[in-house]
């Protein structure tokens, strides 16, 4: 007899379970894990900083440093690192070849510019450089950090709306149910781009407000699944039994009915994820999103764009970046669709 | 094993419609392969009806999926046994047809039935046109002619006004409609051999019994064999002539209805019967078969009813055979320590048919009535 | 509804009151239709109906799919909410309590679901799902509760060890067996059980009625024991009442009801069933068509339509529920020809209306 599925698996490692058997699922994941972790610890794979070094008889760790201050909130607490935060230092001339030190894998920070622009792609710098001579390798790996965090940010800020308003429309029924499934229809209307557009002419145009445009503007779909899956559910028995119980409305909304429409919720995020990475590049290479010099996907394929007739190297890049991530996300939303839909369990009719 | 020719004309008279021997089904699972059938031999008479009885997993509609060869490719196969069929005075095995030959036998040859008349039913056309397509499908009638057989075949199966009910879609019909619109598609090509898995478990008691007694008049009238899938012992009492007991994906009992009913061989098919209450007689309390119905992953070794009987159990515990944990060895172990194979099916009495360690095969055995 | 009240009276027992008291009981759905969603019809789920469930009693309630049945069993306990009516239990008022008042009568009153498998919260562990009525009526927490749930379990058939364990590990009786424990956890008085082993293996059926049986001993339990399967009911059931279209139609002692059922709808229910038992060819009382849509249920009995004895009053009159001659004092029955059909008992050969749906 061979394997079956774990009998005595939770409900998670059911869906691990089953999400394993799709092979582009997998390597989508893979994907995406790969991304994410680039995006994370982007200062240790590219930077002009060290790693570690040793300088005037004191060790420092500066790049680790920059990585730990980019976490919100736990950042604040960590001080830079100085002298190597200050404006003006440059750690590769003051480090002599005596001191010792460990660089990233990429030794040029995002912005970093160089005497050599336009330079082909060449083992010092691996995708080459741009106009004003910044390395372009070292471009996409902060690239990667806006992209993901736009991503991964505004999916979150659309998922916490999404469950919030469709949970409540789903729950309450009724004219309340009406109200709100109106106010989702309003909103699907809203043509995106153009009102982020509108609304950027206005704001500031930097990475917080895409990620909190995007999320305000895109969790209908969440909000429309969760709608659904709280009807279907306030109807099934084991709600009825809580109910019998004595249950409140509030426990039956967080323990009963919540954790059930997670999962359908998670999927709506995880095809989001893409479709905002692909608003963010939009955005950025009309203009309106990053602004330069921070790098981003975006805006790195504007500037190729302005040279493609005579530099055509730099345009593939963020191309195959951006292809690359949004068909990870779309393998895995994929995978995870089928993975929680019960049909497509095989099972036996007997 | 005798490889069954076409027979000449006087013999055919005895030989079963449909003879299912050694049918072995596996169906995909999450990384692994289920044995939901496993080695079931069984025969279908002319002209009777065949009740196939189990509890659920036990294997009853996967036999039925087989033998119509309906179990999808993605889902599962058919690994082996031969599936004879007696058609048009040849006996073919089903098994080895080609796909247009098969779908021919199907509907034409014979018709199944399923439990759910709703999505057994093309939601988006006319009831007689789906009556009628049996016909159009195997090119035994023009569009005109089978319409007004269908409507025909709509008034033979109780549906009053059938020329007008013939124009409604299936959700203006309630559930026994719908069930008997399903038995009019099926009966549309005169088949030899109906197999209804689960007809009226859907349905009302007092449709259901309309139902039954729509299907034996049919039968009679139309001269046909029934396999009857049920779970209900009360139905299966009221409609079989004889009754194949199956448990855990294997043939447990095969017996005509009253021999079965007044004297049930097999510890499963006893306790089952005991366990039942009845209207006629109430009890203080139910007898019970203790344990779970098994899952078709993890079938127990050995006589797969083992964890579950009463009958090992006493008899372990009279002491003087060999015992391990509890049971008798012999229900778990073949003689010579082997993890054992289930107990085969053998001739207990006439015509009574068992697969249990501890009733004795029938002496005057003579090698011909072997053959179920 | 006036004789659905005098029908009652006949059947108080001698106790003082009884734990559950039901008065002319209506719950009625609406049906909305267009873009106003105005309500164009009422489904007439339960429609009037009254009985009375003594302390220690299992009252049974038979009758087809759309009988109402379900629907009579959550209005019970507030699941669904009454149109009309009065529920009193335990000397309160169901159906006009507060809501803080109601959740304590829920300690009361449980219930335990057909589908063991879609009453279970699937992200739930077991002791989860039988703590979670210790948990809101803050019975026990910490250590106490574990133990109390696993004391549960085990009187249900299962073990400690499965406390950590979720539903879909579990067969479909031992899903049943965690309802049970879930339903018993606050020592109700009262528990209403829909369909309890419908969806059960045969032979899986028989443990669980004797586990309730069984808890119905222990505990002095009262049961509402709603089923459509006769045989279940004869075994389990004190009394019993036949439903029709939303209105009790038949309602006696469960021995009175299989010797001599006098509405035909109970006898054609009681004919319809097979008996596992090939020896006894009984002919039946094959009724025609199905049952009607409780939208727009039939005037008069509401059973005429399918009645092989209708006359023209059964088309114009509603039958009184009411007790009849010959009949025990706790028989009722609605039927203006129960007094004729004294001579057709049901287990005898008679009548075999068959035929084809009518429309």
């Amino acid at each position: 007899m061979t394997r079956g599925p774990d009998q005595h698996a939770t409900g998670s490692q059911r869906l691990w379970q089953r999400f394993r058997r799709n092979r582009a699922g997998v390597v989508g994941l893979g994907c995406v894990l790969s991304l994410l972790l680039i995006a994370m610890l982007s200062p240790l794979i590219a930077g002009n900083v060290p790693i570690v070094c040793r300088y005037q008889d004191q060790w420092y760790a500066p790049a680790v440093v920059e990585t730990v201050r980019r976490i919100p909130i736990v950042g604040r607490i960590v001080r830079p690192s100085k002298p190597f935060g200050l404006p003006g230092f440059d750690a590769k001339s003051e480090l002599s070849d005596a001191d010792t030190a460990i660089w990233p894998l990429i030794p040029f920070g995002p912005t970093e510019t160089s005497t050599q622009s336009f330079a082909s792609p060449s083992s010092t710098h691996w995708l080459g450089t741009d106009e004003i001579g910044r390395d372009i390798a070292a471009r996409m790996v902060h690239g990667t950090t806006v992209s993901m965090s736009v991503g991964v940010v505004a999916m979150g800020i659309a998922g916490f709306i999404g469950l919030f308003i469709g949970g409540i429309a789903g729950f309450a029924g009724g004219w309340v149910d009406a109200v709100l499934s109106r106010v989702i229809e309003v909103v699907i209307c809203f043509p995106v781009l153009f009102l982020i557009l509108s609304v950027m002419v206005w704001l500031e145009p930097n990475i917080v407000n895409v990620m909190i445009i995007i999320g305000i503007t895109r969790w209908t779909a969440v909000a429309r699944f969760t709608r659904g899956e709280f009807i279907k559910l306030k109807e099934q028995e084991f709600v009825l039994a809580a109910r019998a119980s004595g249950a409140g409305t509030l426990r039956i909304a967080v323990r009963h009915l919540l954790p059930n429409a997670l999962a359908p919720a998670l999927v709506t995020l995880t095809f989001g994820v893409a479709q905002a990475i692909l608003i963010e590049a939009a955005l950025s290479w009309l203009g309106f999103g990053v602004q330069p010099p921070n790098p981003s996907w975006g805006n790195l394929l504007r500037s190729a764009y302005v040279h493609l007739r005579s530099d055509p190297y730099m345009v593939y890049p963020p191309c195959v970046a951006i292809f690359v991530a949004v068909l990870a996300y779309n393998l895995v939303g994929d995978a995870l669709r089928d993975a929680i839909d019960p049909r497509t369990e095989l099972q036996a009719r007997t | 094993m005798t490889s069954v020719q076409t027979a000449d004309k006087s013999g055919r008279r005895h030989q079963p419609l449909l003879r299912v021997e050694g049918l072995r089904t596996e169906y995909r699972s999450d990384g692994g392969t289920i044995t939901a059938v496993d080695n079931v031999t069984f025969d279908v008479r002319r002209g009777e009806v065949l009740a196939i009885v189990g509890e659920s997993g036990c294997g009853k509609s996967a036999t039925a999926m087989s033998i119509m060869r309906l179990i999808s490719p993605t889902a599962g196969r058919i690994a082996s046994g031969r599936v004879l069929f007696d058609r048009d005075e040849e006996s073919v095995d089903l098994l080895l047809l080609d796909e247009s030959a098969m779908r021919s036998v199907r509907g034409q040859h014979i018709s199944m039935i399923f439990q759910e008349p709703m999505t057994s039913l093309n939601p988006i056309h006319q009831v007689g046109d789906q009556v009628a397509e049996a016909l159009l499908a195997h090119g035994l009638a023009n569009r005109r002619e089978a319409w007004d057989r269908a409507v025909t075949m709509l008034g033979k199966v109780g549906i009053a006004a059938a020329s007008e009910r013939a124009r409604d879609f299936p959700h203006q019909l309630s559930g026994g409609m719908r069930q008997r619109v399903m038995i009019a598609m099926a009966l549309m090509c005169h088949p030899k051999l109906l197999i209804a898995d689960e007809p009226t478990t859907a349905l009302d008691v007092t449709v259901q019994a309309q139902i039954l007694d729509l299907l034996l008049s049919l039968k009679e009238s139309q001269g046909m064999s029934v396999m009857l899938v049920s779970h209900d012992l009360g139905v299966v009492a009221e409609t079989a002539d004889r009754v194949c007991v199956m448990y855990a994906g294997q043939v447990v009992e095969l017996a005509p209805v009253r021999e079965l009913f007044a004297n049930p061989l097999h510890p499963y098919t006893r306790g089952l019967l005991e366990s039942l209450p009845r209207i006629s007689d109430a009890k203080e309390r139910l007898t019970v078969i203790p344990g779970s119905v098994p899952n078709a992953r993890r079938f127990p070794d050995g006589c797969r009813f083992h964890p579950r009987c009463g009958l090992t159990r006493e008899l372990a515990c009279s002491g003087n055979r060999p015992v391990t944990d509890g049971v008798l060895a012999r229900c778990i172990r073949d003689v010579d320590g082997q993890q054992g194979g289930s107990p085969t099916l053998q001739e207990a009495e006439p015509e009574h048919f068992v697969a249990c360690w501890e009733v004795p095969a029938r002496q005057d055995n003579q090698p011909e009535s072997a053959h179920v | 509804m006036s004789e659905a009240m005098t029908s009652t009276g006949r059947e108080s027992t001698p106790t003082a009151s009884p734990l559950l008291r039901v008065r002319d009981l209506k719950t009625h759905f609406p049906i909305r239709k267009g873009v106003l969603s105005r309500v164009h019809a009422n489904l007439r789920a339960v429609d009037g109906v009254s009985l009375d469930v003594a302390t220690g009693e299992t009252v049974g309630i038979v009758g087809e799919s759309g009988c109402g049945k379900t629907t009579l069993g959550r209005t019970i306990l507030r699941l669904t909410p009454a149109t009309s009516g009065s529920i009193h239990f335990d000397g309160h008022d169901v159906l006009s309590m507060s809501s803080s008042t109601l959740r304590r009568v829920r300690r009361d009153m449980q219930i335990i679901f057909q589908d063991p498998a879609g009453s279970l919260n699937p992200r739930m562990t077991v002791a989860s799902i039988v703590g979670e009525p210790l948990m809101i009526h803050r019975i026990a927490t910490g250590r106490n509760m574990s133990e109390r749930v696993a004391e549960l379990l085990e009187k249900v058939g299962l073990t400690g060890d499965d406390l950590h364990r979720y539903p879909h590990e579990f067969s479909g009786g031992q899903r049943q067996r965690i309802g049970i424990a879930r339903a018993i956890a606050l020592n109700p008085k009262f528990i209403v059980c829909d369909e309890p082993v419908s969806a059960l293996d045969v032979s899986i059926q028989s443990q669980v009625i004797n586990l309730l049986a069984d808890l119905r001993g222990e505990f002095g339990l009262s049961y509402l024991f709603i089923a459509h399967n006769l045989a279940v009911v004869r075994h389990f059931c004190d009394r019993i009442a036949v439903m029709y279209l939303g209105r009790i139609v038949e309602s006696a002692s469960a021995a009175n009801i299989f010797a001599s059922a006098r509405h035909p709808y109970t006898m054609a229910l009681l004919s319809a069933v097979p008996e596992p038992d090939p020896q006894r060819k009984r002919s039946r009382i094959v009724l025609r068509g199905e049952v009607p849509s409780a939208v727009d249920p039939p005037t008069g009995c509401a059973f005429h339509t399918r009645c092989p004895f209708a006359t023209d009053i059964c088309r114009s009159e509603t039958p009184p529920l009411t007790g009849k001659t010959g009949l025990s004092d706790d028989h009722i029955v609605a039927c203006h020809h129960a007094d004729e059909l004294l001579q057709f008992p049901a287990s005898t050969d008679h009548v075999s209306a068959s035929g084809g749906d009518t429309l």
